[in-house]
């Protein structure tokens, strides 16, 4: 119980604290921010607890096999959040669409109108510039070719294909 | 054994459980929601049936470490997700798959034409829209709940709706 209290209670911090960084400044890579700050959440605070428990100023104390499983439990909340939060900083094709019909008040969008929301530019460019930026790919006479750190990185996902054979 | 790592045994089982349910009902053809839904009420069964023989006392614990369960198998689930809808992914795995790619032909598979298809042909198939007369209309407001949340969010990090 103590686990999840503290583990849900860090997450939240966290997760507040960077809802008023972001009002203030929004980091260009962002994954790698959100990633960074949270774990120095996560171990900031972890710090202070046990402080906090060894002056006697509060009794939460927790055991090795504890802070292992907060530290798991963290991770598998950031990194759904993390992907999650990809959504919300740019823009989703299937949402897009959904919200440009919904604000036409019900007269219905025809397939043209709906070239003039989603471009290339937006879907296509921003995500080979993410990509670029993140160092998953580099770009070499007009040519992309990917890299040891997106090899790696669709590894986990090619796995994932092979086990459910689905393409 | 302590009790704490009892609860991390445990939750690993269930999603091992849960992960070769899921597995086997994919490969039988099950969509992926419905087999992912099924197979976490199996790992939930299979940790409530492992504390029930082997914890007295479990009702609580076993409530918690449901819920260290579900973000395991909520992980998972969004790992998925990237594999099988995410255009970096895509556009990294075709790279991948022909040594290089040019601009050119990237914009070839994946262009905001082919994208708008594909979702337009998603959509229908799922009943979130209808087409009438060359026109689209939402016929149910399962996805504009979520474009609601995601608004809302947006409207709390950049203080507007374009994030």
């Amino acid at each position: 119980m103590e686990v999840v209290v503290f583990t849900i209670s860090i997450f939240l911090l966290s997760f507040v604290s960077q809802m008023v960084i972001w009002r203030f400044y929004i980091p260009q890579r962002y994954h790698l921010f959100i990633t960074i700050y949270f774990l120095i959440n996560l171990f900031v605070s972890l710090f202070v607890m046990s402080v906090l428990n060894y002056n006697g100023i509060i009794e939460f104390n927790l055991n090795l096999i504890q802070i292992i499983h907060i530290i798991i439990f963290y991770l598998l909340m950031v990194y759904p959040y993390l992907t999650q939060f990809t959504g919300i900083q740019s823009k989703s094709p299937t949402l897009s669409i959904i919200e440009f019909i919904h604000n036409s008040k019900g007269k219905g969008i025809n397939r043209s109108e709906l070239n003039s929301i989603l471009t290339n530019t937006e879907f296509i460019d921003n995500r080979i510039g993410e990509l670029v930026q993140g160092g998953y790919v580099i770009e070499n006479k007009s040519s992309y070719f990917i890299t040891k750190k997106g090899k790696l990185f669709l590894y986990p996902f090619s796995i994932i294909k092979k086990l459910l054979r689905v393409n | 054994m302590e009790i704490e790592v009892v609860n991390i045994i445990f939750s690993f089982c269930a999603f091992v459980s849960f992960l070769i349910f899921h597995i086997i009902l994919v490969r039988f053809k099950t969509s992926i929601m419905k087999s992912f839904v099924l197979s976490l009420i199996f790992g939930d069964v299979v940790l409530l049936a492992l504390y029930f023989i082997l914890v007295s006392e479990f009702l609580l614990e076993f409530l918690f470490n449901s819920l260290f369960y579900f973000s395991l198998a909520y992980f998972y689930f969004v790992c998925i997700g990237i594999a099988f809808s995410s255009i970096r992914v895509k556009i990294l795995q075709d790279i991948y798959d022909n040594g290089c790619l040019s601009y050119e032909k990237i914009l070839k598979n994946y262009n905001a034409d082919n994208i708008i298809n594909s979702r337009l042909e998603r959509l229908i198939r799922s009943g979130d829209i209808i087409i009438i007369e060359n026109k689209y209309y939402l016929q149910n407001h399962r996805i504009l709940n979520l474009v609601r949340i995601i608004n809302f969010f947006k409207k709390i990090f950049f203080g507007n709706t374009r994030g």
